[in-house]
């Protein structure tokens, strides 16, 4: 059973928001010197091979979609109106 | 990686990601009929940072239309397909307007191809960089990194938290001004940075 949550009764914290903000950047620009700090003390071998693995996978899942979307009659519609709409 | 910033070359010994063969391919194609540079996020990506891109971005220098139409039958021919029209004199034409987009089987990662109109892009292509990929035997040309950085901070505009702490822009211009932070040209980055009005977001960077 799932309670009902009455909209009018949240309150939302921007204080809070923004504080999270705050730390998320933090928290990324503290990722990129790290991933920096790696690149520096590895081989490049090393560095690239981490991210040839986070793009490939990336293309894969595009190019797995692509191949569903090919295989049924509505996916082949979609595609076919995607190249209509293509800018004049 | 290394910058040798005297020759204009970085030489790196990266493994070949699936964007950097696409793009590989593509330049593979128009550099036998006109020179071009790589700018925007592709630059960071392919110099390391770790996020992929639907798109690589380059500028090539005005032409005329029976070079362009070579270009483009030479595209087809290789099995790129225009996303906005399969007629070269429309591409053309479009091409005073904005970029075109050429893809290869599926819509990505799709080469976005822009025409130089202004003088910061002028710059980006007389003041371009070699980055030597070893293990590809290639060369791919992209903006230099001060110019790069710069206009990425630009676009960030107004220079407040708000907009920069979930900007990807920002976090590209992080990636290549961390890195290569001892050998960028720093009076010529602070002539961009100038140039561009930048100067809030420049603060931001350097924490």
């Amino acid at each position: 059973m799932v309670t009902k949550v009455d909209p009018k009764s949240i309150s939302v914290d921007f204080g809070e928001i923004k504080d999270d903000r705050m730390k998320n950047f933090r928290d990324r620009i503290w990722s990129i010197k790290y991933w920096i700090q790696f690149m520096k003390l590895n081989s490049d071998e090393d560095w690239s091979e981490g991210q040839a693995r986070l793009i490939n996978a990336q293309f894969q899942s595009a190019d797995d979609f692509y191949t569903r979307l090919e295989k049924t009659e509505k996916g082949r519609e979609i595609l076919e109106r995607l190249k209509a709409e293509r800018i004049k | 990686m290394e910058y040798d910033r005297a020759n204009r070359v970085i030489h790196t010994n990266k493994i070949i990601n699936e964007l950097d063969r696409a793009t590989l391919e593509f330049v593979s194609i128009l550099e036998k009929h006109i020179g071009y540079v790589i700018v925007s996020g592709y630059v960071s990506i392919l110099l390391g940072r770790t996020r992929a891109s639907e798109d690589v971005d380059f500028l090539v220098p005005p032409m005329i239309f029976q070079k362009f139409k070579l270009l483009f039958e030479d595209l087809a021919k290789e099995g790129y397909e225009c996303a906005n029209t399969s007629i070269a004199e429309e591409a053309f034409g479009m091409l005073d307007e904005h970029a075109i987009k050429f893809y290869k089987g599926l819509p990505v990662p799709h080469m976005e191809f822009k025409k130089i109109t202004n003088s910061i892009q002028e710059e980006a292509f007389e003041k371009r960089l070699k980055v030597k990929l070893e293990r590809a035997g290639k060369i791919l040309f992209i903006s230099p990194l001060e110019l790069q950085i710069a206009y990425k901070l630009s676009i960030i505009s107004k220079g407040n938290f708000e907009e920069i702490s979930s900007d990807k822009d920002f976090e590209d211009a992080k990636h290549l001004y961390e890195y290569f932070l001892e050998k960028l040209n720093k009076e010529e980055l602070i002539q961009y940075i100038k140039m561009f009005k930048a100067e809030e977001m420049w603060k931001w960077l350097q924490k």
